[in-house]
């Protein structure tokens, strides 16, 4: 298993492609509708990478990347947007996201790209901590 | 006041004429009223001293046809009458006269009488004249009015298109992101399993002609479905691009160097048939508004203008800057020009002369969205040699000096 992915959006449609896509490039898929029903996720299961759309109902993108943000500082959020504005790109910079990938994903690579560099850092992170001081680092969160 | 006597009785035309000469009143003399009546025809006549008891045309019978007429009813007429009672009075004015003087004419009474009459007449022909400009003005103001609610009724238009594109563009957005990703994936997986699919053993022979169609013909099959998606990313795009009304920031930039920016981005489209000529405003000409949207402008005028010259093979284009009142941009071309019918249409989205799959009709609306953003105007007309002329025009901003330094 490469890591653990939890793909928010309030399209199933788009959330299954993205399950299949990662899935079969060996990751360990999970989905929600919206930020709400992600942190609820988040709360019993440690994920690597949050791949987050930014409009959605009952707690949209930006909200939910703001607390992870704040909850579990070790988890990636890319961010993905069929808005294309300035100020959308820039919240998301803002609130630190690593990016954010305009829908609709024609390049498919570029999120690709993304979660690989994702848990590439995480795990040079992993690395180093456990040179330190040789910790198991399995729930650090 | 060219004044006309009407009076058959010959001692009474001369008194009378004496004292127009006197009083060097210009004055035409008739001793009957067809004959007066003939003057007052050709004649540009503005007082008629008419004597009522007259062979051929009597004085009230004058008077009737000059008032009936609308060429001549601004004539003052005075009738001239022994008859001092007031029924003949009565009768006098009823036909139209507008003073009369009893016989024999007295030289003050006359000289009163007539000053009066100019007088009138003066006022007459003043609000005459002044009917006229009115009529122009309010003409004017017509023609304004309806040119102004065009251009409202077109940016109202444009505006409501605005926030159809941008909501169709969104609704649109989600489901060709899910279909493109799952085309990626079907290539990816076809990448995977198609040679198994065509290595398999088949015991049926016809199953693995079928199989080796499918493995031959797979590639394209997703290759059409990539293509479709590109055309709907591009359409969906300029949707976007032409809806886009959220205020950005804006810089005080050299607008002659975002034609040349425009120009080299297209440099492409042009640099095989189109020979490309421009003649820039000495001094920077400086701007204030989104430089790339502006930029972006410029660019769909200048690929408008190849894909106008493409049609009939080469030519060239020609881009004028210069700054008066008002920035003016000029983008000529000697491209097919557009059919007169047409003109109007060229700023609806979607409206294209181009082939299928060609032009998406957006390229001109987001320049027109842009401009009139920017509080500027676009025209168009066909060139009289051929070829169109896009003509930009947008405001000179204020006080640039301060933001210089």
């Amino acid at each position: 298993m490469k890591g653990r992915l939890l793909i928010v959006d309030d399209e199933l449609e788009i959330q299954e492609m993205l399950c299949n896509h990662f899935g079969f490039l060996g990751y360990e898929m999970h989905r929600a509708f919206n930020g709400r029903e992600a942190l609820e996720k988040m709360a019993n299961a440690k994920f690597d990478v949050v791949i987050s759309d930014i409009i959605m109902p009952e707690m949209d993108g930006i909200d939910l990347l703001r607390n992870i943000k704040q909850q579990y500082p070790m988890t990636h959020v890319i961010m993905i947007t069929g808005y294309v504005k300035l100020e959308n790109a820039l919240a998301c910079m803002r609130h630190g996201a690593d990016t954010c990938v305009f829908k609709p994903f024609n390049d498919l690579r570029e999120l690709d790209g993304a979660v690989a560099a994702a848990l590439n850092t995480l795990e040079v992170w992993h690395q180093k901590l456990k040179q330190l001081h040789g910790l198991k680092l399995d729930n650090a969160g | 006041m060219r004044t006309l006597v009407a009076e058959d009785g010959a001692v009474a035309r001369r008194i009378i004429e004496s004292y127009l000469q006197k009083w060097n009143v210009p004055y035409v003399l008739a001793e009957n009223g067809r004959d007066a009546w003939n003057i007052i025809k050709n004649d540009g006549i503005d007082i008629a001293i008419v004597d009522w008891v007259m062979p051929e045309m009597d004085g009230l019978d004058l008077i009737r046809k000059i008032k009936g007429s609308s060429a001549f009813r601004h004539i003052y007429t005075i009738l001239l009458t022994v008859q001092d009672r007031e029924d003949d009075m009565v009768l006098g004015f009823e036909a139209g006269a507008d003073d009369y003087i009893v016989k024999p004419v007295n030289h003050s009474v006359l000289s009163s009488r007539l000053k009066a009459g100019k007088r009138i007449t003066e006022y007459y022909q003043l609000i005459l004249r002044q009917n006229k400009e009115l009529m122009e003005k309010s003409l004017l103001m017509e023609t304004l009015v309806q040119q102004k609610s065009r251009q409202l009724f077109q940016a109202e238009k444009m505006s409501t298109l605005g926030m159809l594109a941008a909501g169709v563009a969104h609704e649109i957005n989600n489901p060709l992101t899910f279909i493109s990703g799952n085309v990626q994936m079907l290539e990816m997986f076809w990448a995977e399993a198609g040679c198994a699919v065509r290595e398999a053993p088949y015991a049926d022979s016809g199953k693995a002609e079928k199989m080796k169609y499918i493995q031959e013909k797979m590639p394209q099959v997703i290759g059409g479905m990539q293509n479709g998606v590109r055309r709907i990313t591009k359409i969906v795009q300029e949707l976007c691009d032409f809806s886009r009304q959220e205020k950005e920031k804006t810089v005080l930039f050299n607008i002659g160097n975002s034609i040349e920016r425009a120009l080299d981005l297209c440099a492409n489209r042009l640099k095989h048939h189109v020979t490309v000529s421009n003649e820039m405003c000495q001094d920077a000409v400086l701007f204030r508004g989104n430089r790339s949207r502006i930029e972006q402008a410029f660019v769909n005028l200048i690929i408008n203008a190849a894909d106008a010259i493409e049609e009939v093979g080469t030519g060239s284009l020609y881009v004028r800057l210069t700054k008066e009142e008002r920035i003016t941009i000029v983008i000529e071309d000697t491209g097919k020009g557009i059919p007169q019918h047409c003109i109007e249409s060229i700023w609806e989205p979607f409206f294209t002369t181009k082939p299928q799959g060609k032009g998406t009709g957006l390229g001109l609306p987001i320049s027109y969205t842009i401009i009139r953003n920017h509080g500027g105007s676009i025209a168009v007309e066909n060139r009289p040699g051929g070829g169109a002329r896009f003509t930009v025009s947008l405001p000179v901003p204020d006080a640039p000096v301060l933001e210089l330094g």
